[in-house]
């Protein structure tokens, strides 16, 4: 694999990925240590791993599930308790413009 | 009655059953602790009324059914701000939380609370548990008892410096890739992480799911291996808890204590012990090896040819799975937001922008980075397949060669605060070498204090065993307990500088 | 039209199905609908820090009936994954969903066109979370957020891109509905979500194999829109190219006022999902014994029942594919049946009349208060002859008022048959006595005054006089 690094760009990009807001000050530190740290990872290229099956779970563990038996809900004073706005039963959040799920 | 901080949980539990100390006294005087040695800064939250209301009630407990009552019953226990607590604000060191009163019980905590234990307070950390000095805390570091110009190590700081302190002697953590041992070692205590699925994860607000453990810290082998006992088992609410039965920890460590080591094997990890030992951990090191053969053991050098790539495997999978876990705190149901935000967009831009501290940031770019479209073979996936290799590394080093692999728990003694966060990032990452592959794995490691440096600062070592040993690894390190005597009250009474 | 003629539409379909289960997919609280918002919310359901999701095991025996049903093979081991964006109707900032490894493969679903039976093969069918509604506000400039639906278990059906004309996705679609209710794991009604659908269209030269640039339409709430939304998509994609433009890959949004489609993201604007297997859940893995459990459990699926019902009970086409709409109806039909043996008779009186009825008052045949069992009696008083076809429609009329049985109606108004020949034969006489003037005119040659008679009998008896007779004891005297 060839070595890649990050530009000011993609910096922004994975930033916007990651829905957080950087400065364009910022950007300069961040591509710096990002990039020291995708370099430092991207050692791993180097380890042949062809055939090899990842491990996604540690424990040959499958099927845990629960019965479909339902139970009582949060009742809505707690979740106004926890919420930054949360009115007449609705959390409120500035109106959608664009859909995108 | 400052001696009280200085007591196991067994030894506080005999003086409460007879009757020679109330709960109240008891956790008055960890309180006077506390207060005696705020500077430590290793609390984020405290709850002395509720906690003083508790013993009394405990104390009625205690008078009312004696030996029946819970293990823990009026005994105050410490547990790290990542782990969420009913009624008690839960930020996991982070301004994002700031505030945040969770209505529900971590799984863990629920079962010491079950036992009768009392909670004193939340233990500072780095934030979100990511870093490995307790300097990336919103709320301040966490210095270490044995000496205040130096970190504890992380990320469960709060709770080492809290345990190591005399502010509560035992304390709850969780190790993603060392953050229970490492300040463990450096504070100078005992301290474990399970296997993989021994204790549920639920209520510990995850950072990197395939690897997040909780685990326990202590002053003493038997108590972490109460602690162990009490909050490990199968919770149906974590479908990654293991089946298995729990042993009775406590139980099979008494059949330790005629014991010696005859007959153990430890094997040392050649490829990780290249380079990069501090001297005194070296000393440390080697003075422990020649200890052991005393003690009957048998010495190996076993080969981990993957268990140096895990750092960088481990610097792939932790960020990845935080970048998902985090992306839950946007503002729109509890946690921070914004006042600035004239959009949707900016609404979760500016809010994790200001809630998350710089550390979290970087891990989270990293991660959405490396799970971006097109990335996700070359990093995660790869990762997973090291992750593999690792694990067949130590099952053929348990099949051939050793019952034991040990090593120091980290390359240096506890360094100086502002060492390692005015350097690149990466650098604190290399602090975790000897920790991280045992997440990868998904094995138990268990952190025993030794020695003090010349300097006085604790060094600790790290014995890891197969999967579900906890046993074997409580035993022998009670056997170390013993030989090696390990001062761990020297910091629980008196001036701590 | 003849601009579509050179062009070949390929359609292909993704439907979303709500299961009905008791609980969520991976949380304990209700998986109902339209309760108060934010009312079904649990930890894990708010994705509050520390939870973790536990798989609901209904969902998936709910899933390997429908991958039964639908021919699919259910594969031996599926996982999870997460789905990553930003939306406030997505409480974790990702969605479980079953991805790489999906719980059916390899389908198809068999549904008739004009008489034709055509197939659409499936790719996969996979379990996923749904998430919750956010509803915009209109001017205060404020989206509110409803997490009751987010966490309800949804099957995703995605099929080939085998559809070639509007009504083929709109016809797989109605068989699809059909199967979900026959197999009672989704109750599949589109104007309530719990069915939703996103079509993939495309065009491309007649005679050409590879596939044009496929546009995705999203919002598509009822099966009209269905066809209508992708009918428009084409005449748009023909006139583009036509006129020398080129598609663009991209997701286009249906509107239903204008009956038009419009932009809604690019190919560039589509989000990154960064997907990965989700750590917090083990794999799914279903063993033979598991499906041999669920295959038995299976039902009579709708092309099954449909066959048969033409087979056996020789009815048209037609009347069989309204008994077999959904299962209760071909229940009430086949209960009927057996309870008194004339398949064409019942289902003519389910069809007409007492359909009529139940439309008129909005009920549904399981509220029916006629039952399959008096209807089969009221069937067989007519075969029986103790009833006249024209009494039998008061009767039920009364039946499905009353609840009543054919046999107490008839008795309760005395609408029982005329058919003692000495009755008949005395009013007859009578009437014939009274008409003297018509008897004339009959006599004369007037034929047609020989329906005056049979009229007047009728009236006179209230319509229960049996005709076969008035007409053969007229003709006598008559004579």
């Amino acid at each position: 694999m060839k070595k890649l690094s990050l530009s000011d760009n993609d910096v922004k990009h994975v930033a916007k990925l990651s829905a957080i807001e950087i400065t364009e000050e910022e950007v300069p530190t961040l591509k710096e240590q990002l990039n020291s740290i995708l370099d430092y990872v991207q050692t791993l290229s180097e380890i042949p791993t062809r055939g090899v099956e990842p491990t996604f779970h540690i424990h040959p563990v499958s099927n845990v599930f629960r019965d479909d038996v339902h139970q009582a809900s949060y009742k809505s004073e707690e979740i106004a308790k926890i919420a930054p706005d949360f009115k007449d039963n609705f959390f409120r959040v500035p109106q959608i413009i664009k859909s995108n799920s | 009655m400052s001696e009280l901080t200085s007591l196991t949980t067994s030894e506080m539990r005999a003086k409460l059953l007879s009757g020679e100390i109330s709960s109240m006294e008891l956790v008055s005087a960890h309180f006077d602790r506390i207060e005696e040695t705020s500077d430590l800064n290793s609390f984020i939250t405290l709850v002395k009324d509720q906690a003083l209301k508790n013993a009394e009630s405990a104390d009625i407990i205690i008078k009312e059914k004696g030996s029946n009552s819970g293990l823990f019953t009026g005994i105050p226990v410490a547990i790290k701000d990542q782990l969420v607590t009913k009624g008690i604000e839960t930020t996991c060191g982070s301004k994002m939380l700031k505030g945040f009163i969770p209505p529900y019980d971590c799984t863990a905590v629920k079962k010491l609370k079950d036992a009768g234990a009392i909670i004193v307070g939340k233990t500072n950390q780095d934030e979100f548990a990511m870093g490995s000095s307790n300097e990336y805390s919103a709320f301040g570091p966490v210095k270490n008892p044995w000496d205040n110009s130096r970190v504890p190590g992380g990320s469960s700081g709060g709770s080492a410096a809290a345990v190591a302190s005399g502010q509560s002697p035992i304390a709850l953590g969780t190790d993603t890739g060392g953050s229970i041992r490492q300040p463990a070692g450096l504070c100078g205590i005992y301290g474990m992480k399970p296997t993989y699925g021994r204790v549920s994860r639920y209520g510990a607000v995850a950072f990197a799911s395939s690897l997040d453990q909780i685990g326990p810290f202590a002053r003493s082998v038997k108590d972490l291996a109460l602690t162990l006992q009490t909050i490990s088992g199968l919770d149906s609410n974590d479908a990654t808890s293991v089946k298995d039965k729990v042993p009775e920890f406590v139980k099979e460590l008494e059949s330790w204590e005629s014991k010696d080591l005859k007959g153990i094997r430890f094997g040392i990890p050649k490829d990780l012990m290249s380079g990069g030992l501090e001297d005194s951990v070296s000393n440390s090191f080697n003075e422990v090896i020649s200890r052991l053969v005393k003690l009957g053991a048998e010495i190996v050098e076993i080969s981990l040819p993957h268990a140096s790539s895990s750092l960088a495997a481990y610097y792939i999978t932790a960020p990845a799975e935080a970048a998902s876990n985090l992306a839950r705190f946007d503002g729109i149901r509890y946690g921070h937001r914004s006042s600035s935000y004239h959009s949707l967009q900016e609404l979760y831009e500016k809010s994790r922008a200001e809630g998350f501290g710089k550390e979290v940031k970087r891990r989270i770019m990293i991660g959405s980075f490396v799970l971006s479209s097109g990335y996700y073979d070359a990093y995660y996936k790869k990762a997973q397949q090291i992750r593999t290799l690792v694990i067949n590394d130590y099952k053929a080093a348990f099949m051939n060669s050793c019952d034991v692999v040990l090593t120091p728990v980290s390359p240096t003694v506890a360094f100086k605060l502002g060492e390692k966060t005015s350097a690149s990032p990466l650098t604190m990452y290399l602090a975790d070498i000897f920790t991280v592959p045992i997440n990868l794995a998904g094995l138990p490691g268990i952190s025993i204090p030794t020695s003090l440096s010349p300097e006085k600062l604790p060094i600790g070592m790290q014995c890891v065993g197969p999967l579900f040993s906890e046993s074997l690894l409580l035993g022998v390190a009670s056997v170390f307990e013993r030989e090696f005597k390990f001062p761990v009250t020297q910091r629980t009474t008196g001036r701590i500088n | 039209m003849s601009q579509e003629q050179k062009f070949e539409t390929v359609i292909g379909l993704e439907v979303h199905a709500q299961l009905l289960t008791d609980s969520k997919i991976f949380a304990v609280s209700g998986a109902t609908s339209g309760k108060t918002p934010n009312s079904l919310t649990d930890s894990v359901t708010l994705g509050l820090p520390g939870c973790l999701p536990v798989l609901n095991r209904r969902v998936v025996d709910f899933a390997i009936k429908l991958g039964l049903a639908t021919n699919c093979s259910i594969q031996k081991m599926s996982t999870f994954s997460r789905k990553h964006y930003f939306y406030p109707d997505l409480p974790k900032g990702y969605q479980i969903s079953q991805y790489d490894l999906p719980l059916c493969k390899d389908g198809f679903v068999e549904y008739r066109l004009n008489g034709e039976l055509k197939r659409v093969n499936l790719t996969r069918i996979h379990l996923e979370e749904d998430a919750g509604k956010n509803i915009h506000g209109e001017s205060d400039g404020i989206s509110y957020v409803d997490l009751n639906r987010a966490g309800v278990p949804l099957v995703e059906i995605v099929s080939e891109p085998d559809m070639r004309r509007p009504e083929e996705a709109g016809a797989y679609l109605k068989q699809l509905k059909q199967i979900l209710r026959y197999t009672e794991v989704c109750d599949a009604n589109m104007e309530d979500g719990s069915l939703r659908c996103d079509a993939n269209v495309s065009v491309r030269p007649i005679g050409q194999t590879e596939l044009g640039v496929k546009v995705e339409i999203k919002n598509l709430n009822s099966f009209k829109f269905v066809e209508r939304a992708i009918q428009h998509e084409v005449e748009r994609q023909i006139a583009v190219i036509e006129s020398g433009g080129t598609i663009l890959q991209e997701t286009r949004l249906f509107d239903e006022q204008k009956g038009t489609t419009r932009s809604m993201r690019s190919k560039e604007e589509a989000a990154d999902y960064k997907y990965f297997p989700d750590p917090d859940l083990p794999p799914l893995i279903v063993d033979s014994e598991w499906i041999g459990k669920i295959k038995d459990s299976l039902p009579e699926l709708p092309n099954e029942i449909y066959n048969r019902f033409i087979n056996y009970y020789k009815l048209d086409a037609y009347t069989v594919e309204i008994l077999t709409l959904e299962s209760f109806i071909a229940r009430f039909f086949e209960q009927a049946v057996a309870a008194h043996n004339n398949p064409q008779a019942v289902s003519n009186w389910i069809t007409s009349e007492l359909f009529g009825r139940l439309n008129k008052e909005g009920l549904s045949i399981m509220d029916s208060p006629v039952s399959p069992e008096n209807l089969a009696s009221l069937v067989r008083m007519i075969d029986e002859e103790l009833i006249s076809g024209k009494i039998a429609k008061t009767v039920f009329d009364e039946m499905f008022e009353s609840g009543s049985s054919p046999e107490s109606v008839v008795e309760k108004k005395g609408l029982k048959q005329l058919s003692d020949p000495d009755i008949l034969d005395k009013v007859i006489s009578q009437i014939l006595e009274k008409n003297p003037k018509q008897l004339e005119e009959y006599r004369s040659g007037k034929d047609k005054m020989f329906g005056f008679f049979v009229g007047q009998v009728m009236k006179e008896t209230e319509g229960r006089a049996n005709p076969v007779m008035v007409n053969d004891i007229l003709k006598a005297k008559l004579a």
